[in-house]
C-alpha cells in the first residue's frame, strides 16, 4: 500500500507526497502530459528533442547540471509515446534544490539556436546509436507504420527520420513549449523521507507563482479497426531470423486491458510460461521468445517476438506461434495457471516500489490515468480476472485480421558447425 | 521570492550506521542481514567465489551458474519454474570475472516455500544434458549477434590488451568453446566451487532477522558440503606497458565505439579512493568534463563516460564512447586533451567542491531503500571489502586536494599508458 496526499495548485498543477521513512532520499518527478503522439506529422521527434533542451538552463538558471551537483542529485528524463518524464533524487536535506529547478524551467526555458543545434547532433548520434548501429534495431521503425495508417503512434518517438529532427527550428520548438508545459498540464510527485504535508507545502512555495496558462487541447485521429492481416519482409546483415507479431490492443483505461495483461504474462512471463516451455525448451524453434504489451494510453499493440533458431524455417517457427495461440483459446489458462501470473504481478509490483523514485514515477502516471490511487486499487482489478475474461479478451485480440507480421531475416544465415 | 539565488544546500552529508547485521551459520557462513524497507519483500543473495576466473574451461562459469535452476536431483527445471512462478518470486543467477550469485525475491510471507528451493538449486543440481544443448545453443546465438555490435567488439579487445590474452580477465571467446563444454564439466566446477567454505549470504528487506537465519541455519549450516575455499595463485603479470592502439574495422558501422582506458589496481588500493573522485571529474557523470565537452559542448556522442572498475585481482579505468564516424578522430583527441588538462592544472575550488558534493549524494543514494543498501555491502564483499571502505571513500571526498587529484592524474592518466580501442572505421 503506497499511501500519500494531493494538493491541487490554484494554476492547476496536481501535487502527490508520499512519505517513506527508510530511505535518507527524496524524489522530486514531473511528468507532462506531453509525448510524441503530440509531434506534428512532418516535425516528428520534436517532444523527445525539446527534453534534451530542458536541460540548457532557464530563466533564473544558467545551468542546469551544475544545480544538481550542488545538492548531490542524480537526475534524467524520458519521453514516450505519450508523456515527458522528469525526475531527480537528492539527499532529502536538499529538496527544495528539486522544486527551485524544476519550477523554473516550467514557464521559462532558456532557447537559443546555438543550443538547439548542439542537441540536434546528439540526438542523430542517439539515433544511430539505438537504432541504425544496432542489430535489430530498426524493427520498430518498420512496425509502427506497419501497425498503424493514421494514429501518431505510427512514428517512433525519436522521430520517423533525422532529416525531421534536422528541420526543427526554434521557433517551431517554443512554440511546442509554450502549448504544453504549463502547470495544468503537469503532475509533480514527490516520494521523501520528509513529512507529506512539508513537500505539499514546499510545492507551493516554488510552484505556486508559475501563472496558470491554457495548455492546446490535444485532437488526435482515432486509428480505425484493423481489416485484414499485414505481412512484410525484410533482409538484414543479421544472424538469425526474427518473428515479430504485432495486435492491436485495448487503451490504457479500458476494461479488457487487464486481461490482456495477464495473456502477456501467461504466454511468455517467466520460464514456466506457455511459449518458453514449448517453443524453446521442448520444440527448441526459438533461442528467445517474449510477448509484451505496449500499454500505451491510446489503443495500442500486443507483441509476439521471437528469434527463431538455426536451421528452424521461419514460416514453421511462425506457424507454431499461431497454433499455440489457437491452443490457448481452446484451452485457456485455469486455477494454477491463472492464479500463478496474478500472484507474479503482486509480487513485482512490491519489489520495484522499495526505492523511491519507482514511487514517485509510478504515482505521478496513476495520476494522470485518473487517480495516484488506482496505484493501489488496481490489482484488485487483475484478481477479478476470470478464464472466461481471458478467453473473450483473446479471441477479439487474436483475430489473424487484426495482426501485423513482420518476417525479419538474415541475409547470411547463420550455419552450425 | 528570489529565484536566482539557490535553496540552501547541506554540506558534509554522510550515511548514518550503514555496517549490516552480521551472523554466522553453524559452519561459518557469513550471513549479512539489512532489515529495513516499506514493502514485505525479501532478496536473499548467495554468493561463490566461482566466476569466470576460477574456470579451466571456457563458459564453465557462467554456464554452471545458469543451469543450477534447470533441474536438480528432486525437481526439474519445469517444476522448479512453475513453483517459483506461482509464488511470484525470481531466481536470477549470474556470474562474473570473480563471483558467482543466485539471487532471490519473494514476498516475506514465502519465505518458507522459497527457501527450501533455493537450497536444493544451490547443492544438488543435476545438470541434465537437454537443457545444457538449448543453454549453449542460446548463448551461442547471444555471442553472435554481439559480435555485430561496435560495443560489444570494443568491450572484448579492450579487455583483451588491457589484461593480456592469457590472463583470467582477458579471456575471450570463440565459437568453437560452445561446442566443447559437457555437463561433466559443469559438475566437477559446481562440485569444487559452491561449498560452504566459498560462500556468503546477504538478505535484505523487511523480515524477522532470527527467523530467518535460523532457517538459513537449517538449510545451508551443516556440514554436509564443506570444503576449503579455493585459493588464488599468482596473479598474471601486467603486459607490456607500451601504448596500444588497435582499431576493428566494421566498414558498415554508422558510428565506432570507442574505449580508451588501462590496467589499474582492486578497490582496496590506497589510491582507489582518489582515483575516484579524479574519474568522476573526468568523465563520472553528466556535469564531468568528457560529457560537458564531448557530447554538450561538441554534440559528437549521445553518451560518454569513464569509469573505474575494481576487481579482487586488479582493476581497471575505461573511457567509453560511442561517435559518428567523422568525428571519431577529434573525439580521440579531446579525450586525451582532458586527460593532460588534468595533469596540468589544478582543479579549481568551484569544481571541487561540486565534486564533493555530488559524490556525497551519490554515497548516500546507494543506500536508498533495503535492496540497494544491500547491493553497496555485497559490492564491497565481492572484492573482499566492508563497509569500512565507505568511511575511507567520504573522507577521502572530503579532505582531497586539488594538488593531490592532480598528482593522481600524472600518476594514472598517462597517454604512453593507454590502450586505445576503436571498432567500427
Amino acid at each position: 500500500m503506497t499511501g500519500f496526499k494531493r494538493r491541487i495548485l490554484d494554476n492547476g498543477l496536481k501535487v502527490i507526497a508520499h512519505k517513506d521513512k527508510s530511505t535518507p532520499m527524496s524524489a522530486v518527478n514531473i511528468l507532462y502530459d506531453i509525448g510524441s503522439r503530440d509531434d506534428r506529422p512532418d516535425r516528428t521527434g520534436t517532444a523527445h528533442l525539446l527534453e534534451h533542451l530542458m536541460f540548457g538552463g532557464s530563466i533564473s538558471i544558467p545551468s542546469y547540471d551544475i544545480e544538481v551537483q550542488n545538492a548531490g542529485g542524480e537526475n534524467n528524463a524520458f519521453t514516450s509515446n505519450d508523456i515527458t518524464n522528469y525526475y531527480i533524487t537528492l539527499p532529502s536535506a536538499n529538496i527544495e534544490t528539486g522544486m527551485w529547478l524544476e519550477s523554473d524551467r516550467m514557464p521559462g526555458l532558456d532557447f537559443s539556436a546555438e543550443k538547439l543545434e548542439i542537441q540536434k547532433q546528439v540526438v542523430a548520434e542517439e539515433y544511430k546509436q539505438r537504432y541504425l548501429n544496432q542489430p535489430y534495431g530498426d524493427i520498430w521503425m518498420i512496425m509502427r507504420p506497419m501497425a498503424y495508417n493514421i494514429h501518431p503512434y505510427k512514428w517512433p518517438v525519436i522521430g520517423s527520420d533525422i532529416s525531421h529532427i534536422m528541420n526543427i527550428t526554434v521557433d517551431e520548438i517554443r512554440e511546442f513549449y509554450n502549448e504544453h508545459y504549463c502547470p495544468s498540464n503537469a503532475i509533480l510527485s514527490v516520494s521523501s523521507s520528509l513529512d507529506e504535508d512539508y513537500c505539499l507545502d514546499l510545492a507551493e512555495k516554488w510552484f505556486g507563482h508559475v501563472k496558470k496558462r491554457k495548455s492546446l487541447i490535444r485532437s488526435i485521429p482515432e486509428e480505425p479497426p484493423q481489416a485484414g492481416i499485414r505481412k512484410m519482409e525484410v533482409t538484414r546483415d543479421v544472424p538469425y531470423d526474427m518473428i515479430i507479431i504485432a495486435y492491436r490492443m485495448c487503451g490504457r483505461n479500458a476494461k479488457e486491458y487487464h486481461a490482456t495483461d495477464l495473456i502477456s504474462d501467461l504466454l511468455a512471463g517467466g520460464k514456466s510460461a506457455r511459449l518458453y516451455r514449448n517453443l524453446v525448451m521442448e520444440k527448441k524453434l526459438f533461442g528467445i521468445i517474449n510477448a509484451f504489451i505496449t500499454g500505451d494510453r491510446d489503443p495500442g499493440l500486443f507483441v509476439v517476438k521471437g528469434r527463431v533458431s538455426e536451421g528452424v524455417e521461419a514460416e514453421k517457427a511462425y506457424n507454431a506461434i499461431i497454433s499455440e495461440i489457437d491452443n490457448f483459446i481452446s484451452s485457456p489458462p485455469r486455477n494454477e495457471e491463472l492464479e500463478k501470473v496474478k500472484n507474479k504481478l503482486e509480487a513485482t509490483r512490491q519489489y520495484t516500489h522499495t526505492d523511491i523514485l519507482h514511487k514517485a514515477t509510478d504515482l505521478a502516471y496513476y495520476e494522470l490515468l485518473g487517480d495516484a490511487g488506482y496505484l493501489n486499487k488496481e490489482l484488485t482489478l487483475y484478481r477479478k480476472t476470470e478464464t472466461e475474461d481471458i478467453r473473450r479478451t483473446a479471441i477479439l485480440l487474436f483475430r489473424p485480421d487484426n495482426a501485423s507480421v513482420l518476417f525479419y531475416r538474415a541475409k547470411n544465415k547463420s550455419k552450425k558447425r | 521570492m528570489n529565484r536566482i539565488k539557490s535553496p540552501k544546500t547541506a554540506k558534509n552529508l554522510r550515511p548514518g550506521n550503514i555496517s549490516p547485521r552480521l551472523e554466522k551459520l553453524g559452519n561459518s557462513i557469513p550471513v549479512y542481514l539489512i532489515s529495513a524497507g516499506s514493502q514485505p519483500v525479501t532478496r536473499i543473495d548467495l554468493m561463490f567465489r566461482a566466476g569466470s576466473w576460477w574456470q579451466t574451461k571456457p563458459l564453465a562459469a557462467s554456464s554452471a551458474n545458469a543451469m543450477l535452476s534447470e533441474g536438480t536431483i528432486n525437481l526439474t527445471g519445469e517444476q522448479i519454474a512453475k513453483k517459483v512462478d506461482y509464488y511470484g518470486a525470481f531466481i536470477n543467477s549470474s556470474a562474473d570475472r570473480d563471483n558467482a550469485f543466485i539471487s532471490i525475491y519473494t514476498l516475506t510471507r514465502y519465505i518458507d516455500e522459497i527457501l527450501p528451493l533455493c537450497a536444493d538449486i544451490a547443492k544438488n543440481p543435476s545438470f541434465p544434458e537437454r537443457e545444457l544443448e538449448t543453454l549453449l545453443e542460446r548463448r551461442r546465438q547471444n555471442f553472435l549477434i554481439q559480435k555485430t555490435r561496435v560495443s560489444s567488439l570494443a568491450r572484448e579487445q579492450f579487455a583483451a590488451s588491457v589484461f593480456g590474452k592469457d590472463h583470467p580477465y582477458g579471456q575471450t571467446l570463440a565459437l568453437e568453446d560452445f561446442d566443447n563444454l559437457t555437463c561433466s564439466d559443469l559438475r566437477s566446477f559446481h562440485e569444487k566451487y559452491y561449498r560452504s567454505g566459498n560462500c556468503t549470504v546477504f538478505v535484505s528487506g523487511r523480515f524477522d532477522s532470527d527467523k530467518i537465519t535460523a532457517a538459513l541455519d537449517q538449510l545451508f549450516g551443516g556440514n554436509d558440503w564443506h570444503s576449503r575455499p579455493p585459493v588464488c595463485e599468482a596473479v598474471p603479470p601486467e603486459p607490456d606497458a607500451e601504448r596500444i592502439k588497435m582499431l576493428i574495422a566494421k566498414d558498415d558501422a554508422v558510428q565506432s565505439a570507442l574505449r580508451i582506458g588501462r590496467r589499474l589496481f582492486p578497490g582496496s588500493h590506497p589510491d582507489h579512493p582518489g582515483m575516484m573522485v579524479l574519474n568522476s571529474i573526468l568523465g563520472g557523470h553528466f556535469g564531468s568534463r568528457l560529457m560537458q565537452n564531448i557530447r554538450e559542448k561538441r554534440g559528437y556522442t549521445y553518451g560518454i563516460g569513464s569509469m573505474l572498475t575494481g576487481l579482487r585481482f586488479g582493476g581497471y579505468l575505461a573511457i567509453v564512447s560511442e561517435v559518428g564516424g567523422d568525428n571519431r578522430e577529434e573525439a580521440v583527441n579531446e579525450i586525451y586533451r582532458e586527460m593532460k588538462e588534468l595533469c596540468d592544472k589544478p582543479v579549481s575550488a568551484r569544481e571541487l567542491d561540486l565534486t564533493r558534493r555530488h559524490m556525497l549524494g551519490e554515497v548516500l543514494r546507494s543506500f536508498d531503500g533495503p535492496f540497494a543498501w544491500l547491493e553497496s555491502i555485497r559490492n564491497l564483499a565481492e572484492t573482499d571489502m566492508d563497509s569500512g571502505y565507505f568511511d575511507k571513500l567520504v573522507d577521502t571526498i572530503n579532505t582531497i586536494t586539488p594538488q593531490q587529484i592532480m598528482e593522481l592524474a600524472r600518476k594514472y592518466l598517462v597517454k604512453g599508458k593507454m590502450v586505445e580501442v576503436v571498432a567500427g572505421k
